[in-house]
């Protein structure tokens, strides 16, 4: 997939201080597909990884995921959430995390919108763990604003969030 | 418009080759992605393993896989190999796919490794892997590696493209 110049950065945050507990990219338009990545530092308490679309915090997400830890694996489901899985076991308070977040067609009014993400905890002890997990948002609307935060935790400073913008022509 | 996903470098397989090495790897990107499409020359096996590693040094690389292999799911640990593409014993014609993406990849921190890994077989033993690494290594990346844990050749027309993305 030779993308070339239609991977476009919409915006970077880069987390400094100690008070910031989400991070949202607003006034989103002009793309076919959007990615976040996602590089998240050892937060002080473990923490879901979750995103929210247009700011809606009601009960309007279901999602699926599956992960393994290099012993075991499990999946997990669950419907009428306030928010989309990034991933539910990553974040914890000694590893770096990495999420890549696909939604695909984010700006047309008449489906819902899907959240793949693919989660990874690389480490050299039994905290290494991946995940990957779909999420539906339960809304036809157009995306215009992606909100990502970690179920209401302090984002750890130096942690960096980049959405990015794909044209399909 | 920003060109912020660009081609460094592709490996296009004229001849066989043991390992594929894309060196003098740029410093001004903020994260790397290599996407192969590989098959294995020669061996016994249906599917062959990947190796992957930076600078040169196969040390200090923990991975984790978790993976689905004819409708079971499970997850394992090693030191080497990372995800598996395909062997002679497959299906004629037929290579794995995979997909390494490097964050920051300049940095002083240890460095990761996210990868999903497919090896398709027409008939049972299909596989498919998310990996993640990690290089305990403050060095920043000037090279990588992609080789064959069993130790077989990569065939004629594997390929392999390394792209660099910048964050602004």
């Amino acid at each position: 997939m030779p993308a070339g110049s239609t991977y476009t950065p919409i915006a970077t945050t880069t987390i400094s201080g100690s008070s910031t507990t989400q991070v949202t990219f607003s006034s989103i338009s002009g793309y076919t597909d959007l990615v976040c990545v996602a590089n998240t530092a050892p937060l002080a308490n473990i923490a879901v990884l979750q995103v929210r679309f247009n700011n809606d915090s009601g009960d309007n997400y279901s999602y699926v995921q599956y992960s393994g830890n290099g012993s075991s694996s499990a999946t997990t489901t669950d419907t009428a959430q306030n928010y989309a899985l990034a991933s539910g076991t990553l974040l914890d308070t000694t590893n770096r995390t990495m999420h890549i977040m696909y939604v695909n067609d984010y700006a047309n009014a008449t489906t819902y919108k899907t959240l793949l993400t693919r989660g990874n905890r690389a480490a050299n002890t039994s905290l290494a763990a991946v995940s990957e997990s779909a999420s539906i948002w339960l809304n036809t609307a157009a995306i215009t604003s992606y909100t990502i935060r970690a179920g209401g935790e302090i984002l750890p400073a130096g942690s960096t969030f980049t959405l990015y913008g794909l044209l399909g022509a | 418009m920003a060109n912020t996903y660009t081609l460094i470098e592709s490996k296009i397989l004229g001849s066989v080759v043991a390992s594929i090495t894309f060196s003098s790897i740029p410093q001004t990107y903020t994260d790397l992605l290599v996407k192969v499409s590989a098959r294995s020359n020669s061996g016994p096996n249906t599917h062959d393993n990947f190796l992957i590693y930076f600078n040169g040094t196969q040390s200090n690389r923990t991975n984790l896989i978790l993976y689905g292999i004819n409708g079971s799911v499970g997850s394992y640990t090693s030191t080497d190999y990372f995800g598996a593409f395909n062997a002679p014993a497959s299906t004629a014609n037929t290579f794995g796919n995979a997909e390494f993406y490097i964050p920051n990849y300049t940095g002083s921190n240890n460095k990761s490794i996210s990868a999903d890994i497919v090896s398709e077989n027409n008939a049972s033993n299909g596989q498919d892997y998310l990996g993640a690494a990690l290089w305990s290594d403050s060095a920043a990346i000037t090279s990588l590696t992609i080789g064959n844990y069993n130790a077989s050749d990569f065939a004629i027309n594997t390929t392999a493209y390394l792209y660099g993305i910048s964050n602004s």
